[in-house]
């Protein structure tokens, strides 16, 4: 009976953590390299992080074709891979969407996207949705900041690029430059956790 | 020709502006709004036009507010949106007679968390207070009109 009532009182532990905090909960967390996945900017060529050898990290953002606050940020991924590229953290697009809810989210529909806007980072096919499973994404953009451990990768950042999505002459904080101006420094992020609205993940079943 | 566009322009503006259902808000009322002093139930459901799922709900929430409208029952639709203009057409198109409050100061990194610590942003999701209780629930997602329903008369029922 005891057996019984601390598996209970353990799997109650668990449920609240599960419940609570999903996605700051994944600041700390060390994540295995992700499958390899085609990518929408190169001809369908698999690619995984282990593809980029001198990567010291990666600015992870999920993302889609649809979403207009993905619409609005693809400039600025733009602007965040060019800047921060060359220092070793190169900005890796993923879209988790199912394209039977979104057809605009679909393979070929990715490959015009990032033609016509010039994505200078590979756009890569989540086929099961498993990777936005994986890091508790929730919408498109989500953002994530891996430092590269080994063949790990340490997640140091979730949240918002900014906190003005949809009119750039508002932002007033931008969080993710900040937190990669910490991390260039050698330090962790002072800010590791941020929200914004965002569309819902329409996961695969 | 041009004349004419912005006679149509402001003749829309007006009429939008008229509606008696709408009106932005502050941080300061938003957080008044989702810890109700009375004992209604309250359906806080936050939304965007640019949000297609979140259009989809809409007609659920008008029907759940005219069915329950004598059971104590508010829906307020909770616009997240940058361009109040475009939210005021929207509802007149739609005919959207269910209370909508459009957040106008307070950046999206300090507002969220006070709706609900685990929300981190993705819309659409639904708060569901209990004035009389006090309990909270939070939806997140989408919701099928059924769902929606249930979810309601399963919060009538605790009050009775």
């Amino acid at each position: 009976m005891k057996k019984l009532s601390i598996l209970l009182s353990l799997t109650f532990m668990v449920c609240l953590a599960l419940s609570t905090q999903a996605q700051e909960g994944m600041v700390g967390k060390v994540m295995k390299d992700l499958p390899k996945m085609k990518d929408a900017t190169n001809g369908g060529k698999m690619v995984s992080l282990a593809s980029f050898k001198n990567a010291k990290g990666f600015i992870l953002v999920f993302t889609c074709n649809h979403c207009p606050f993905s619409k609005a940020y693809e400039a600025r991924l733009v602007a965040l891979d060019e800047k921060y590229k060359e220092k070793g953290y190169p900005v890796i697009a993923i879209n988790p969407n199912d394209p039977t809810k979104y057809p605009s989210d679909s393979y070929k529909a990715m490959i015009v996207r990032a033609k016509e806007k010039g994505f200078t980072f590979p756009y890569l096919v989540d086929e099961t949705s498993d990777i936005a499973r994986d890091y508790k994404a929730t919408k498109t953009p989500h953002t994530y900041i891996l430092k590269k451990q080994g063949n790990k990768y340490k997640v140091v950042y979730v949240g918002a690029i900014d906190d003005s999505a949809r009119d750039e002459s508002k932002i007033s904080d931008k969080y993710v430059e900040k937190a990669m101006a910490d991390i260039l420094k050698g330090k962790q992020p002072s800010k590791n956790y941020s929200r914004a609205v965002g569309c819902s993940i329409k996961m695969r079943q | 020709m041009k004349k004419i566009l912005f006679a149509l322009a402001l003749l829309i503006g007006s009429f939008a502006t008229q509606a008696q259902n709408f009106k932005t808000i502050k941080m300061a009322e938003l957080e008044k709004i989702i810890q109700p002093k009375d004992d209604k139930i309250y359906v806080v459901n936050f939304w965007a036009t640019w949000c297609r799922p979140c259009i989809k709900e809409l007609p659920y929430f008008e029907r759940l507010q005219k069915k329950y409208a004598d059971k104590n029952v508010k829906v307020i639709l909770l616009a997240v949106e940058d361009a109040e203009q475009k939210v005021k057409i929207f509802i007149k198109k739609k005919k959207i007679q269910a209370q909508v409050y459009l957040l106008t100061d307070a950046k999206v990194d300090q507002w969220v968390p006070k709706v609900d610590k685990d929300w981190d942003g993705a819309i659409p999701v639904t708060l569901f207070i209990n004035g009389k209780t006090k309990k909270r629930e939070f939806h997140m997602g989408d919701m099928t009109e059924a769902d929606l329903n249930k979810k309601v008369e399963s919060i009538v029922k605790q009050t009775k």
